[in-house]
């Protein structure tokens, strides 16, 4: 193994560790638990064994193993900004929503009962 | 004379130095159903607002254009209007421009009717025409609704044209946002040409080129979602 590989997994075993822990303090729903276990020992089988990349990579047309794995992470970082501004669009919207609602509590039952003679 | 229930909705941020003005031109006009929102000003706006006897709605964090002219809208919407008509705090609008925009509607040539600082556009600066001609491009290619000014702040609508409407952005996109909505509801849209007083107050509120970009990615965020939805 070389040195980069070292590397890589003790950073993936930290991310485990964590994703471990977060569950087991219920902060984390099964579901995602899961998906970041399996994204994790992916990445981390992916470290151990490169060539499994370039075997992929070929089977698609790709040139090499690394080039695979740039496309996919750029794939994948783009849609998780997606997601993130989708989210973020919605939390707007939802505070809006809520300031929108303490406004118009002070709203009068109608207007001609108390304007027009503001001067 | 104007038949109808008009309320005027007037959004404001921190336009302490122009709200009062604005209020009493409008009431001196004729127009005295007015609802103020303050969009979280941290200046008096709110309070030089109350002080005229207006309605004075208070957004208590500052959400932008879009968020307030919603609130403006259900407001009045809530109060029976039967003409809404949204109206700068900034003092860039002359009160007296306000009969020519209820006038097509009142003869339901128009549910929507937008008042064009473009149709006539002295006083304009060059570097402002260009830029609102690209946002009418943006406009026009993102949403499908051509408009001389898609960012006037100056319009009416009919209450059924308005309660139609779903305004989804809080910043100031939404000028563009209402042009897209009436196309999507196909209400009927007019232009009426209105003028426009530039103090040097007034232009340094607008659109600086950095939130025009902003804007811009905004509104082609919006189409993305628009799209999803």
């Amino acid at each position: 193994m070389r040195p980069a590989q070292f590397l890589l997994l003790a950073f993936i075993l930290a991310a485990l560790a964590k994703v471990i822990h977060s569950y087991q303090q219920r902060r984390m729903p099964t579901p995602g638990f899961l998906f970041w276990v399996l994204i994790w020992i992916g990445t981390a089988a992916i470290v151990i064994f490169p060539d499994v990349t370039s075997f992929v990579a070929h089977l698609l047309g790709i040139g090499r193993g690394a080039d695979l794995i740039i496309y996919a992470s750029l794939l994948i970082s783009f849609y998780l900004i997606f997601r993130i501004y989708l989210a973020l669009a919605r939390l707007e919207q939802e505070v809006t929503e809520l300031v929108r609602a303490i406004a118009l509590e002070r709203l009068p039952e109608s207007l001609d009962s108390r304007s027009g003679d503001g001067e | 004379m104007i038949a109808k229930r008009v309320i005027v909705v007037v959004p404001a941020y921190n336009e302490e130095s122009t709200i009062v003005g604005v209020i009493r031109g409008l009431k001196r006009r004729g127009f005295t159903r007015l609802i103020v929102v303050d969009d979280g000003s941290s200046d008096r706006t709110g309070e030089l607002a109350s002080r005229e006897g207006v309605i004075q709605l208070r957004h208590i964090l500052n959400r932008g254009l879009g968020g307030a002219l919603g609130t403006g809208i259900s407001a009045a919407l809530r109060l029976g209007a039967e003409v809404i008509v949204t109206f700068d705090a900034d003092g860039q609008h002359d009160p007296n421009d306000i009969v020519r925009l209820l006038e097509p509607i009142e003869r339901e040539e128009a549910e929507v009717v937008i008042g064009s600082r473009m149709l006539n556009p002295m006083g304009m600066p060059y570097r402002r025409r260009f830029a609102n001609w690209i946002a009418n491009v943006v406009t026009y290619l993102l949403f499908g609704g051509w408009t001389t000014d898609s960012q006037s702040g100056l319009r009416a609508f009919s209450s059924q044209a308005a309660a139609r409407m779903q305004i989804m952005t809080n910043g100031m996109e939404v000028s563009s946002e209402i042009i897209a909505e009436a196309v999507r509801n196909r209400l009927k849209r007019k232009e009426v040409p209105v003028k426009v007083i530039y103090t040097e107050y007034s232009l340094s509120k607008g659109q600086s080129f950095k939130v025009g970009l902003q804007t811009l990615m905004k509104l082609v965020l919006t189409r993305v979602q628009r799209s999803t939805l």
